[in-house]
């Protein structure tokens, strides 16, 4: 016998996802889950940027991690709520790890999370944690091809940082291939040019956050959310996004 | 090497769709999936034996279908098919686009036989 399904595969991570997007939305939070390989800079990134806005936001921080609780001893040490969410192997967070790490925080008092991914550019990419947008994270070191080469991560997120600038000089990154695959993917996203070691870039980053938290920038989430019985296959919701001064673009 | 999270979401998936049909078996199950997923079809084959290694699934085929990606131009409505993951438009050379197919992640439908024994005992 043969039984019709079609139903996401993602259907059940998808579900808590959408359940967090609702009670974020409600306690007008903004989530930015960073994604990035092991080393690109995802936690110096939160050491730099959150000084800035501390004062304007109450922020806080998932801090994902397969073990151990080096990283979010360090997000610690600028005395604002960190939950390290532990995934005990898994490459990856998923939505109810997410969910469970929001339970340990105090949603009244926070106005923006920060959700650190497990360093990882392909699984990160495939699960929805009800943020509010994606931002990957790239470092000079890793090479320019990293677009051509994982192409899903680079094509979801609404905003790009290639970090390590001041090490650029003593690689072989090919800035003008790397720009090319990257807009092949990504339109729309707004990329920066940072550096955690010298703080340049951070302040227009930080800018661009802002603009994201006060709703000037929206983003549609990825849910791949595929279950229209009809078997039609529904169009891509491509984030609707716009630009401000300060983000660099061609 | 994501095949290996996404299987195990499958298995997850199939258990909750076998839920409404007791004293089955499991013979295969059909996914579709787009190009822009990434997901090597063999890849995903063999992590689903793995995920399904030591449960009621064990010696289920996995069949997987491959959906190509094509988006429309915004700026001059051409549709076209996206190679190498490049959202160019192959007329007016425009990166900004619409997606229309290519990220489907869905499980299909699946074959499933009745358990003689369980099946008898049901009358």
């Amino acid at each position: 016998m043969n039984v019709k399904i079609l139903r996401n595969v993602l259907e059940a991570n998808d579900q808590i996802a959408s359940r967090i997007r609702e009670q974020l939305a409600a306690k007008h939070i903004t989530a930015i889950n960073l994604i990035s390989s092991p080393g690109a800079g995802k936690t110096s990134l939160l050491e730099q940027t959150i000084p800035l806005l501390n004062g304007r936001y109450h922020t806080a921080v998932l801090e994902g991690d397969i073990a151990t609780t080096r990283d979010s001893e360090r997000i610690e040490k600028l005395g604002i709520p960190v939950v390290q969410l532990l995934t005990g192997g898994a490459c990856h967070l998923e939505a109810p790890l997410v969910q469970r790490g929001l339970a340990e925080l105090n949603l009244d008092e926070i106005d923006l999370l920060f959700i650190e991914n497990v360093g990882n550019i392909a699984c990160p990419a495939e699960f929805d944690l009800g943020e509010t947008v994606k931002v990957g994270i790239l470092s000079v070191t890793e090479g320019h091809d990293k677009p051509a080469k994982y192409p899903l991560l680079f094509h979801e997120i609404g905003a790009l940082l290639l970090n390590k600038m001041d090490l650029m000089p003593y690689t072989n990154f090919d800035f003008e291939r790397f720009r090319c695959d990257f807009r092949r993917l990504n339109h729309d996203a707004a990329f920066f040019q940072v550096s955690c070691k010298t703080s340049v870039g951070i302040e227009e980053w930080a800018h661009w956050i802002e603009h994201v938290c006060t709703g000037e920038l929206h983003f549609e989430p990825h849910t791949h959310s595929h279950d229209d019985l009809a078997g039609i296959i529904q169009p891509h919701q491509h984030p609707h996004r716009q630009h401000h001064e300060g983000v660099v673009r061609e | 090497m994501h095949e290996l999270s996404i299987a195990e979401e499958l298995v997850r998936a199939i258990r909750e769709e076998l839920r409404s049909h007791p004293n089955a078996r499991l013979k295969s199950a059909l996914v579709r999936v787009g190009v822009l997923r990434l997901i090597e079809p063999a890849t995903l084959e063999r992590c689903f034996e793995a995920a399904t290694w030591d449960t009621p699934l064990a010696g289920a085929q996995l069949h997987v279908e491959q959906v190509k990606a094509s988006a429309r131009c915004r700026k001059c409505d051409l549709e076209f098919t996206v190679e190498h993951h490049w959202f160019e438009c192959s007329r007016c050379g425009d990166t900004g686009s619409e997606l229309l197919r290519g990220d489907e992640l869905q499980l299909v439908s699946l074959e499933i036989e009745r358990e003689m024994a369980s099946a008898s005992t049901n009358g």
